[in-house]
Formats: C-alpha cells, sequence, structure tokens
C-alpha cells in the first residue's frame, strides 16, 4: 500500500473514531457506547469465535444466493442475447425483477419458508439475478457478429464457436456484472438475516438492537462493513477494471479486424 | 487476474466455513435422534413459558427431542406458524388466530399468562386510569406501549368504545422504550410484565396506576384476567402424538395448580431456561410474578375466555358474523 493510501486511511480512521466519542459526549453512554467500548466488544467477539462462525454463515448464504443467480441469470441472459423474441418477452419482466424492491422479496420469502437459510438466499437470488440477466445477454448482443458469421461459413463447430467467440465477448459484460452483484449481495443478506434468520451477523445486529446492546450492536456493524469494504477493494474493484480492460481489448481486435 | 482468483478462492473458503457451520448445525438438530419437538418461544417470556419448561422437568417430550427457537417478534412467529415451522409455539393468542385464520396447523393447548400490562407513571397526582388519561389531555403528552404490536392497543380502544378513557399513543421497542424511560423521556407508559417491574427497579420515581386487565374487566365485569397468552402446538404433532400432547397439557396444569402466591416466583425461577432468566434478572423475574400470576388453563375450559377476548383484539375472527376460526383451533378434551 502507498503511503499516499495509508496516510488517506488513517486520517479516515480518526474521523470515524473522533465522531463516534463525538456522539458518545452528545447522547450518552447508553445510546452511543464509546469507541473503545465497541472495539473491546468486537475483539471479545472475535475471541469467541462468534465473529467468524456468524461472518462466514452470512459470506455463505450470499455465496449460495449468488451462484444460484448466476447460473440461472447466465443461462436465461445467454438464451435471451441469442433470440431476440426471447429478450422481447423477458425485458419486461426483468425491468419489473428490478424495480421490485428487495423488502418485497425478504417478505414473501418470510411467509413462504418461514426462517431459515432459505430467506437471505432467496432475496439475494431475486435481487442480483436481473443484473447478471442483463449483463450476460448484454454481452452475447455485443458479440461479433462478422467473426459468428464467418466461423459459421468455416464450419467451426458450435461448441468452439462458444467457448472461442462468444464467453470471450460475454466475459467482461459478465464481470461488471458480478462485481455489482457482488457488492449488493452481502448487504442484501444481512437485511434478510435481520428479519427472518437465527444466524448471521443481521440476526446478530437484530438481538444487539432488540436488547439494545449498543456496543454489540456497533461491532457487528463494523464487522460487517468491513467485510463490505474488504469485497469491495479486494474482488469488485479488481474485477470491475478486469471488465473494463477485457471490454477495451476486445474493441482493438474489433477495430482491427474492421481496418484489416 | 491471480489475485482475483486468490479472492475468490478466499471468499468461498470462508463460505464453505460457514456453509459446513449451517449444515452441522442442521444436521445435529434433524439426526437428534428419533422425532423433533421444536419449540417456539420468546427469550423474554416469564409465566408464558414456565409451565411448558415445568413439564419439561418432568420429562416430557421424551422419547422425542426437544430443540428451541427463539422468535424475534410476533411477525416472526406468525411467519414461522404459516411457513408450517415448529411443534410447540409460545405466543399471543390473537396471534394464533390470525395464524390459524389464514391457514396455519395451529391448535391452541393452553393459556399461561392472564395479567400482562400495566399503566406506570411518574407523575404524583395520578393515581387512576381516569387521571392518567386527564393530566396526559393537558399536558399535550402520548402515553408510550411497547411493544409495537402489543394487544393493549386494541384492549386499550375497546375500552375507549365502552366509554373509557381516550388516549393519544405512541409505539416503542419494548428495550427502546426502557432506555426513554430511564433518561426521563418517557413518564407515562403502558408495558408488559415483566418489563413493568424491571422499570420499577430501574427508575424509583416510576409508580403503578392500574393493570390494563383489571380495568377492562371493571368496565365489562369479568375477573380481571384476559387470556394474553398461550402455548399452541401443531396439527401434525396431534394427530401423530395425541398421548404427548395430552400429557404437556396435564403436565403443565398440575405444575400451575401446585402453585400459590407465595411458591409461585420460586417455582418459576426453578423451571425457566438461564436465557429467560439472564434477559431479566432474578429479582426482576420474582417481583414481576407478583403480578403476573401463574395460571394454566386447558383451551378446551378457556374457549368462551379466548372467544371474548378474540371478539375485543381480532373482530375479524370473532365478530358480529360468528366466530370464523377453523374448528380445530382449540384443543378438544380427550
Amino acid at each position: 500500500m502507498s503511503k499516499r493510501y495509508a496516510l488517506s486511511y488513517s486520517i479516515a480512521g480518526i474521523i470515524c473514531v473522533a465522531a463516534g466519542y463525538a456522539a458518545t459526549h452528545m447522547f450518552g453512554h447508553q445510546i452511543a457506547p464509546p469507541p473503545h467500548h465497541v472495539m473491546q466488544s468486537l475483539v471479545r467477539l472475535a475471541l469467541d469465535g462468534d465473529l467468524l462462525r456468524e461472518l462466514s454463515a452470512t459470506v455463505a448464504r450470499t455465496c449460495g444466493g449468488l451462484l444460484i443467480a448466476n447460473v440461472c441469470g447466465g443461462v436465461l441472459g445467454f438464451c435471451a442475447g441469442a433470440s431476440p423474441f426471447l429478450l422481447r418477452v423477458t425485458a419486461p419482466l426483468v425491468a419489473g425483477l428490478q424495480a421490485c424492491p428487495h423488502i418485497v422479496w425478504i417478505s414473501l420469502a418470510l411467509v413462504w419458508a418461514g426462517t431459515g437459510s432459505a430467506v437471505p438466499m432467496a432475496a439475494v437470488v431475486a435481487a442480483t439475478v436481473s443484473p447478471l440477466f442483463v449483463g450476460v445477454a448484454q454481452g452475447v448482443l455485443s458479440a461479433d457478429k462478422r467473426a459468428l458469421v464467418m466461423s459459421r461459413l468455416y464450419r467451426v463447430p458450435k461448441s468452439r464457436q462458444i467457448l472461442k467467440l462468444l464467453l470471450p465477448g460475454v466475459f467482461p459484460y459478465w464481470a461488471a456484472a458480478f462485481s455489482h452483484t457482488l457488492a449488493a449481495g452481502w448487504k442484501v443478506t444481512a437485511m434478510a438475516e435481520f428479519f427472518g434468520s437465527t444466524e448471521g451477523v443481521g440476526s446478530r445486529i437484530f438481538w444487539a438492537y432488540r436488547r439494545m446492546e449498543m456496543s454489540d450492536l456497533l461491532a457487528w456493524t463494523i464487522a460487517i462493513v468491513l467485510l463490505g469494504i474488504c469485497i469491495e477493494y479486494a474482488l469488485a474493484m479488481p474485477l470491475r477494471s478486469a471488465a473494463g480492460q477485457l471490454h477495451m481489448k476486445g474493441s482493438r481486435q474489433e477495430d482491427a479486424f474492421v481496418a484489416t | 487476474m491471480r489475485k482475483i482468483i486468490f479472492m475468490i478462492f478466499l471468499l468461498f473458503s470462508i463460505a464453505a466455513y460457514g456453509g459446513f457451520h449451517l449444515i452441522v448445525k442442521q444436521g445435529q438438530k434433524e439426526g437428534a435422534g428419533g422425532p423433533v419437538v421444536a419449540f417456539y418461544t420468546s427469550a423474554g417470556a416469564t409465566t408464558a413459558q414456565a409451565p411448558f419448561w415445568a413439564a419439561v422437568r418432568t420429562g416430557w417430550p421424551s422419547p422425542m427431542t426437544l430443540e428451541t427457537h427463539y422468535w424475534k417478534d410476533i411477525s416472526d412467529l406468525r411467519n414461522t406458524m404459516l411457513a408450517g415451522k415448529g411443534s410447540v409455539w409460545v405466543g399471543h393468542i390473537d396471534g394464533f388466530a390470525q395464524a390459524a385464520m389464514k391457514g396455519a396447523p395451529v391448535t391452541l393447548v393452553a393459556v399461561t399468562a392472564w395479567r400482562k400490562f400495566h399503566f406506570l407513571t411518574t407523575d404524583d397526582e395520578v393515581t387512576t386510569l381516569k387521571s392518567l388519561a386527564s393530566k396526559l389531555s393537558a399536558s399535550g403528552e402520548q402515553l408510550a406501549v411497547a411493544p409495537h404490536d402489543s394487544p393493549a392497543f386494541a384492549i386499550l380502544s375497546a375500552l375507549e368504545q365502552q366509554g373509557g378513557p381516550q388516549f393519544s399513543l405512541s409505539r416503542h421497542a419494548p428495550r427502546q422504550l426502557m432506555l426513554e424511560a430511564v433518561r426521563g423521556n418517557a413518564r407515562h407508559v403502558l408495558v408488559p410484565e415483566p418489563l413493568a417491574t424491571l422499570l420499577l427497579q430501574k427508575r424509583p420515581q416510576f409508580r403503578l396506576v392500574t393493570c390494563l386487565e383489571e380495568e377492562y374487566s371493571r368496565m365489562t365485569g369479568g375477573n380481571g384476567m384476559l387470556p394474553v397468552t398461550g402455548i399452541a402446538v401443531h396439527a401434525d404433532m396431534i394427530r401423530d402424538h395425541p398421548a404427548e400432547v395430552a400429557r404437556l397439557v396435564s403436565a403443565m396444569t398440575e405444575w400451575a395448580d401446585k402453585q400459590t402466591q407465595s411458591t409461585a416466583a420460586d417455582a418459576v425461577l426453578a423451571v425457566l431456561p438461564e436465557s429467560a432468566i439472564k434477559e431479566w434478572g432474578v429479582e426482576t423475574v420474582r417481583d414481576s410474578i407478583t403480578r403476573d400470576p401463574v395460571r394454566v388453563v386447558p383451551a378446551w375450559s378457556a374457549r368462551e375466555d379466548v372467544l371474548a377476548y378474540l371478539s375485543v383484539v381480532l373482530p375479524e375472527a370473532v365478530g358480529t358474523q360468528g366466530v370464523k376460526l377453523p374448528k380445530s383451533f382449540f384443543l378438544e378434551r380427550r
């Protein structure tokens, strides 16, 4: 990490700690416990093993939901991208799905499935399937049609057409959509756990709120925010940048093809 | 790219650990040996769940295995019942009725809590419900009520319709209201036991004005008790294990019938699980029992009381058009 980043992160950290103490001063210890109490709670939760167990449960549900969303969104998006008719049929459905607030899916899953892992996973699938569908369909639509026609003329096998032409073209679009869903997925999971689960960070936030254990509430908040920052900086951002680079590379190859 | 692959691998490793943990937990529940009785309760329940734990002390539900789950709020419990999860539930009678009307396989087996809601105030001039209403109306303050979905709202509204005082109300989460009250921001409250006792202990300025159930009985005629909370079981359990259900009801009733005013607090403390005692503290539970009597009435005996209560708090279940509850809602005597 460069010195410039280290300095900016330190300043951001100091601002957070100062804001924490200011809140304690303004609202009192019971409502806004001082940052050192919150850190003590965080350390206690980490040493008890609760932190890793609950965080990993949340991550497992997010990954499970994302896996299902990728399979469904990927297959449907691929088919829709390849068939204009199917795209016209599914477009309004996907638009509707995208417009639907996450809380609706959580409420429905709560009624249909009760509590447990089904609620957060269903919510993640509902929240992330549409961007993945759109991303993959867009990728297929923007595939180089001339190269596809040429490969058909030269009777290149279908599997090779998909592997060598379509998938590399779809990948940047899928990667961009996936990075977006990765960043949003864990937030949806935590929210669904808050309402309808007995494990996971969201559930622990609920119990801390219910019992007004503010140190624990803030400690879990810090834990999930750190998880989000790690996912964003270590995975989502590099994925987006890789997708951008691949897209640029693809465009340059296309330009070169047209020029020749 | 190598960094991304490593990060995805790391993320999936954490997910695998979490998934393994969740699957093991689920496996423990399912493979605990023989049929499992899933008991859904509230960590904060005292008299409402004590009879159940007293039955467990007698060996119930052996040879079946008991596993305990805690519901978060009334909506959570209702969703659990609608999804058909659980074998035995502790909850509000109106919540059971609501779920049963929506097709949940719920059968009420016994009523376990009868005197829950208490008015507290810090104002020395307030001595009756009427004076509390006048005080609030004069000062423009609101009566703070917890929890958000308390049946106390419906009882208060029924009181008002019977010519009782009118209140301007504000809804709060229990612990949130406790903090507000301790900080002096809420001076007049209507809360259930044991929260009422906890408030009396935490803020000595608070005084008990009256009990809502008593006020309602004074207006409508009654014994100062309302069937607020009870225990219900899944219809499948009645079909598959009728003897066990009968054993549960008789164990709960026998335990409650043995209690007197002097023995109730110790008996409740002796049977309640650690989690419930931790939620409130020993002294709070002990004091609370003096206002919240131990009384268990089987569903077949409490039918009339429950129907009268539901006509107040859930008119869509028992209204002018008759009883809309399914026949199986009340456990029949065998």
